[in-house]
């Protein structure tokens, strides 16, 4: 009996799922969160959580070039599939699934991984399963997922901020990394500076955004955006606005840390799609959304802009009553809070200037409630921010 | 020495009960992890548990640079150590493994390791996102634990003694729910908090990927999992014999009336997660500092009171 290809196989009923957006290819993207919502496939939050690497769409170069530097970090046994035609996802899910349950290649995989071979094995797009060393041959595979200081701040996503911990402002390097800085901060100390980009894979970030950040503690003390391969992307067509709304409020809600009403957003979403009737569910979920006097005391008072978090969200949640078929609205609802208007999702550069001097938790409130159309950025006028 | 209380013997359980604690407290993990599992509408409930936890044993181990190992893994390790050496005062059934003069303190000690284990996890990894994850553990104990204290201490006022078969035989007549609603819901919201769970699970949140577990990989995460989750059930345990009479009930044996118990507020903290949202320190401090420890203190008089007022 082998204990480890008995665990591989229980292990992959099961696997954890990084999804890596693609800026325009958002109908994979979705296609692919759905099938995981239907085999009960949890979202990876990061590398070291995840099982299969899933890019949903085809990368730029850019991207692509973080994709592998996060792929130099998952551990094993694991699976890389790169999804395309959405129609394409159950088969690729399936193949990764194979992957991990196949004692040999992850075996080899693993051993090699750790005696400095090469690391990256795949399943392509159309190629199906390799078995021999793959065609990732210029990362090497360091020993227990070394490499990801080298490729730092330009691709690690969002951990690629080991910015040398917390020792005195010396300068110099530790183990190849530059030591922490100091600077003056809010209080008038001087405290450490850490530079670290956020995202292009953070759990519910837009897709190819990266705000590169410097942080004293978890303050924003200067941040600048860009989107990854500005122009690459061909902007992605809603079939319609109440979907898209629907898309932006489950990741608001992921981020507000709710996840069961933040899946119930997405399942509507995907209901909503598939051409499903959801009227009555979307308004039992506003209800609950502007019921819940604990989430409005959370987001209130977080300046995004003109408005606050709390504002901008009463107008997302409207914005979904009024692109939903008009038998929506069984009556019952309380009254909506009030303020703001209609947002205009603004360019990565201004997104930026709103995060100085946020803290982390609410930084990500407001990238997640102002929702920036990263699609049209990239395709139209986010080249001046590449 | 002569002056104390002597205690009515055997108080605890025999030694080999000890051995026996961490498998049954295992096994009410796994039954805890399932019911979440069919909390959040997952369709194969009764597999996750397996399937995860053989999905982070065939993980491979990762290592971010420059982390310093020992320091997390030391980390992950205490907190299912914590949770058991927690549990070894808790009454089960009539008696528990340690019946310590000092149960309720021991309790609260243990419990507090958490802080540091977590803080070391978060830093250990070299990681931003690690390192925000486990000062935000810190800044969430600040907010929770004199409250917390303050209401486990109202429970010990109420039957005057830090051991909890007496404080579990002082609730003979009335469970001191009765007596102290405001203790026991604080108690209830300090038991998520301690074990960041449900809304205050800011420490290990996705939009900080994760946390301060953010760059942990196969046993070390199932390790810094387990050792939360095992946290969870502890607090969960220790509301039975502090506010809701530990064995007492009618017809069942005590242990029965125990685990019943003990899955009722188990099951109440698994839906506050899916209840509320997660509550962040910055705006929670507050509510804590400026209502919960005054209404916490004031009960803890009002009972004060009524122990003078019956003694």
């Amino acid at each position: 009996m082998d204990l480890t290809a008995l665990l591989l196989r229980i292990a992959a009923r099961r696997p954890h799922v990084l999804v890596v957006a693609v800026p325009g290819a958002t109908g994979s993207r979705l296609a692919l969160e759905a099938a995981l919502a239907r085999r009960g496939w949890p979202i990876a939050t990061g590398p070291a959580d995840a099982d299969v690497l899933a890019v949903a769409g085809t990368p730029g170069p850019g991207l692509a070039a973080v994709v592998d530097a996060v792929w130099e970090q998952v551990p094993g046994p694991r699976a890389r599939i790169e999804v395309q035609p959405p129609a394409d996802v159950d088969e690729r899910l399936d193949a990764a699934s194979a992957l991990l349950a196949d004692v040999e290649h992850q075996r080899t995989e693993v051993v090699g991984g750790n005696e400095g071979h090469h690391g990256g094995h795949a399943v392509h797009g159309g190629h199906g399963t390799h078995d021999g060393p793959a065609e990732h041959g210029d990362h090497a595979g360091h020993p227990e997922h070394h490499d990801h200081a080298e490729h730092g701040g330009e691709a690690g996503g969002d951990h690629a901020g080991h910015g040398g911990g917390h020792h005195h402002g010396h300068g110099g390097t530790v183990a190849g990394l530059p030591m922490a800085e100091l600077g003056p901060d809010r209080d008038g100390l001087t405290l450490d500076r850490l530079h670290i980009p956020l995202g292009p894979l953070l759990p519910d970030w837009p897709a190819g955004l990266v705000v590169r950040v410097t942080l004293q503690g978890d303050v924003i003390q200067e941040a600048a955006a860009e989107v990854l391969d500005a122009g690459h992307a061909v902007p992605f067509g809603w079939p319609s606005a109440a979907a898209r709304e629907l898309d932006g409020l489950a990741r608001f809600l992921g981020v507000a840390g709710w996840p069961s009403a933040a899946g119930e957003a997405r399942r509507l979403r995907d209901a909503f799609l598939a051409g499903e009737r959801v009227s009555a569910g979307v308004a039992g979920l506003l209800r609950r959304i502007r019921r819940s006097r604990t989430l409005r005391r959370l987001i209130r008072g977080i300046p995004a802009g003109p408005a606050d978090v709390a504002a901008l969200l009463a107008t997302k949640l409207a914005a979904i009553e009024a692109a939903l078929p008009v038998d929506s609205r069984p009556g019952a609802s309380p009254a909506p809070w009030r303020g703001g208007r209609t947002p205009v999702p603004p360019e990565p550069g201004d997104l930026a200037d709103l995060l100085v001097g946020a803290e982390l938790a609410a930084a990500r409130l407001i990238v997640a409630v102002l929702d920036p159309d990263i699609d049209r950025a990239a395709a139209g006028t986010g080249a001046g921010h590449g | 020495m002569g002056e104390m209380p002597v205690v009515p013997d055997p108080a605890a359980l025999p030694w080999w009960s000890a051995l026996l604690l961490p498998v049954l407290l295992g096994f009410v993990t796994w039954l805890a992890l399932v019911g979440d599992a069919a909390f959040a509408g997952e369709r194969a409930a009764l597999a996750v548990p397996g399937r995860e936890v053989a999905r982070l044993l065939v993980g491979q181990r990762r290592r971010t640079v420059a982390g310093d190992v020992v320091l997390g893994r030391i980390g992950a390790g205490v907190l299912p150590v914590a949770a058991l050496l927690a549990a070894a005062v808790l009454p089960l059934g009539e008696r528990p493994v340690a019946d310590l003069s000092v149960g309720v303190v021991w309790f609260n000690a243990m419990e507090v390791l958490a802080w540091a284990a977590v803080w070391m996890v978060g830093w250990g990894s070299n990681s931003a996102l690690g390192l925000v994850g486990g000062y935000r553990f810190v800044a969430q104990g600040l907010a929770y634990e004199l409250p917390h204290m303050f209401a486990i201490i109202t429970a010990a006022l109420g039957a005057e003694s830090l051991r909890l078969t007496t404080i579990v035989d002082a609730q003979r007549d009335l469970w001191f729910v009765v007596i102290m609603p405001v203790a026991f819901v604080v108690y209830l919201m300090s038991a998520a908090a301690m074990a960041f769970w449900g809304p205050f699970d800011a420490p290990v949140d996705r939009d900080v990927a994760g946390g301060a577990a953010a760059e942990l990989s196969g046993v070390d995460r199932l390790v810094f999992a387990g050792g939360r989750w095992l946290l969870l059930v502890t607090a969960a345990a220790m509301a039975v014999p502090l506010f809701l009479g530990g064995g007492a009930g009618p017809l069942l044996p005590a242990w029965v009336w125990v685990a019943v118990k003990t899955a009722a507020v188990l099951a109440l903290l698994l839906w506050l997660r899916h209840r509320f949202p997660t509550v962040r320190m910055d705006r929670y401090v507050e509510f804590a500092w400026v209502v919960l420890i005054p209404l916490t203190i004031a009960q803890a008089l009002a009972v004060a009171l009524v122990v003078l007022g019956g003694a």
